[in-house]
């Protein structure tokens, strides 16, 4: 159907009634992705650190348009809308405290989702559920259940979600995935990866503190079970804590296992075998290990190690190991061992990897073509299978079976307990 | 040369209580150290977690014969009424991982509790014990609450039906 600029006006006009005023941005679900004026309307869940980030990767875009922002603390939803509105030069950007606000808003077509990790699956579904597409930021939930629900309803709404896992959109990252799916080391044999170590540290104790104003803390603890207030628990530090994140594990964990399946061909997929040893604070706030050694072992024989770095480099690498010669990249880096490797063309006929250079405009790209985007969410899911299993064997202290496409454990019932949490009321899978 | 072992004491920090003190005096303070089984009750948010983690570390190291014996202990701490309600929390999340029927006929009274954090603390220890008993616990707690413990345990009893 053709649509004319006045009939886009009139319908336009309509959604805008229904929704809260906003008069002058279109959501392209009012006439379809291929709306005339191809601009679709975001809402950011989540604007703290990453969530200022997702801001700026999108604020400057002309396909794309913020028009309103959650957060459970009024800070960091007035300082989203200042950046935001002096960029647009207008008051336009809404603001509310309840994120359901705007997955369900009608005027939205995009959302974000840049919250506390165990704050990722349940906007990010509830915004599916209402017919949005998602950016979720790694990693991409807080157990292996939550995935597979996220997954399970990506799909069956079908939408388009993007993971957070922007290393797939870095052009080193592409080359060595390409090259070592290619052969260009022959045969992989072992794969290291090394992440930061914790970089916050508490005390054995910690007393509750009063709730600053602005933050709706009972809404940051959500589904986590009820803890006192104390300040070290939110904002950056939520990480260390296993009620709401898993540590470095999950947190770079999420970034350098993931080029680790790009590379390996295993993205629908993982490793068959994990064991591994944390070391974790016997006491204090912090839950998660402070240093990490986890090997996975998949079908063919691959090797992979993770460890906790100690040469105090805030960035993870991956080196991969074949019989060819190896390969070491990080943000910074690409080296192989014979160098001449790194000059290897890829033939027309070999194996091409998806190829994008934006992370952010990939999925607003395939948004709009509906295709999958580089980061798919079971591509994110999967990747994050590593992380908490890495976890959870690490706790446990033994070696795991682990069934990569089932998503089971074999014959541990305590460890596959480990793969769900409950709840805390009134929030639910369900 | 004394057979006997030389403990030195000429070595400790002025600070340090047992600088200056005999041997058996020292080794006496080593036999004084609490059983963490008697510490769990008493222990409130923001308190030092080591001795607890000790027992965290023996059910998650424990075979699987040895569960019911420990979830025997966990449930008679839990059912002390000078429990804490952080140390309950922490006896239920133990539970999470190896409770059986036996918790869910102990503990489903706790479901409705009019303490919004004990009921779904209770919940967390038995949401995932499998069978019919757990369903119909949860459904009869969900009709029964109020709130929004009632919708979590509404929402875990289907969370359970679709993961079935």
């Amino acid at each position: 159907m053709n649509v004319s600029r006045r009939d886009f006006v009139k319908c336009a006009g309509v959604a805008a009634g229904a929704a809260t005023a906003f008069p002058t941005i279109i959501p392209a679900s009012v006439l379809g992705q291929n709306a005339p004026s191809k601009v679709l309307t975001v809402a950011c869940v989540g604007v703290g650190g990453m969530g200022l980030s997702h801001i700026r990767q999108l604020v400057n875009r002309t396909t794309a348009r913020i028009v309103a922002v959650a957060d459970v603390d009024a800070f960091h939803q007035k300082r989203a809308a200042q950046i935001i509105n002096k960029k647009y030069g207008n008051n336009d950007c809404r603001t509310t405290g309840d994120f359901r606000e705007v997955t369900r808003a009608k005027d939205v077509d995009l959302i974000t989702v840049a919250t506390p990790d165990h704050w990722h699956a349940i906007p990010a579904i509830d915004a599916i559920r209402n017919g949005k597409d998602v950016f979720v930021e790694k990693p991409l939930t807080l157990t292996v259940r939550e995935g597979q629900v996220l997954v399970e309803e990506l799909r069956k709404h079908k939408r388009v979600g993007q993971t957070g896992t922007m290393q797939r959109s870095f052009e080193g990252f592409h080359r060595a995935a390409e090259l070592i799916r290619n052969g260009r080391l022959g045969t992989i044999k072992h794969i290291d990866v090394l992440i930061p170590a914790n970089n916050r540290y508490v005390g054995a104790t910690w007393k509750p503190e009063p709730v600053p104003a602005g933050l709706d803390y009972d809404f940051w603890l959500g589904p986590a079970p009820y803890a006192p207030y104390t300040s070290q628990r939110t904002h950056y530090q939520f990480r260390f804590n296993l009620d709401y994140a898993g540590g470095q594990t999950t947190n770079w964990g999420a970034h350098y296992l993931d080029i680790a399946q790009w590379a390996l061909g295993m993205d629908e997929s993982g490793p068959i075998e994990v064991d591994g040893h944390g070391v974790y604070p016997s006491s204090g706030l912090f839950t998660s290990p402070t240093r990490v050694d986890v090997r996975y072992t998949y079908a063919n024989g691959v090797t992979m190690r993770m460890r906790t770095r100690t040469d105090g480099i805030s960035d993870g690498n991956i080196i991969f190991f074949g019989d060819k010669g190896s390969l070491d990249v990080s943000r910074s880096k690409l080296k192989s061992n014979p160098e001449a490797i790194l000059n290897e063309k890829i033939g027309d006929d070999e194996i091409r990897l998806y190829k994008s250079r934006d992370h952010f405009g990939n999925w607003i790209e395939c948004v709009k073509t509906r295709e999958r985007p580089v980061s798919d969410l079971a591509i994110g899911h999967k990747t994050n299978n590593l992380c908490n299993i890495g976890n959870i064997v690490m706790q446990l202290q033994r070696k795991l079976k682990w069934a990569p496409v089932k998503e089971r454990f074999d014959g541990d019932d305590m460890a596959n307990r480990l793969l769900t949490r409950a709840m805390r009321g009134p929030w639910s899978l369900a | 040369m004394s057979k006997k072992t030389i403990v030195s004491d000429g070595k400790r920090a002025a600070s340090d209580p047992l600088a200056g003190q005999t041997a058996d005096a020292r080794y006496k303070s080593f036999n004084m150290t609490v059983d963490p089984w008697s510490v769990i009750g008493t222990l409130d948010y923001g308190d030092d977690r080591t001795m607890v983690s000790t027992i965290e570390r023996m059910i998650l190291d424990a075979d699987p014969s040895q569960h019911p014996g420990f979830e025997e202990k966990l449930l008679k701490c839990a059912a002390d009424e000078s429990c804490t309600e952080a140390g309950y929390g922490f006896i239920c999340r133990l539970l999470a991982l190896i409770a059986s029927p036996k918790s869910v006929a102990d503990l489903k009274k706790n479901l409705t509790s009019d303490n919004e954090n004990i009921a779904f603390l209770t919940r967390m220890a038995i949401e995932q014990v499998p069978g019919e008993e757990t369903t119909a616990a949860l459904r009869t707690a969900a009709g029964a609450l109020k709130g929004r413990e009632a919708e979590g345990c509404a929402g875990a009893v289907a969370a359970r039906t679709r993961a079935q």
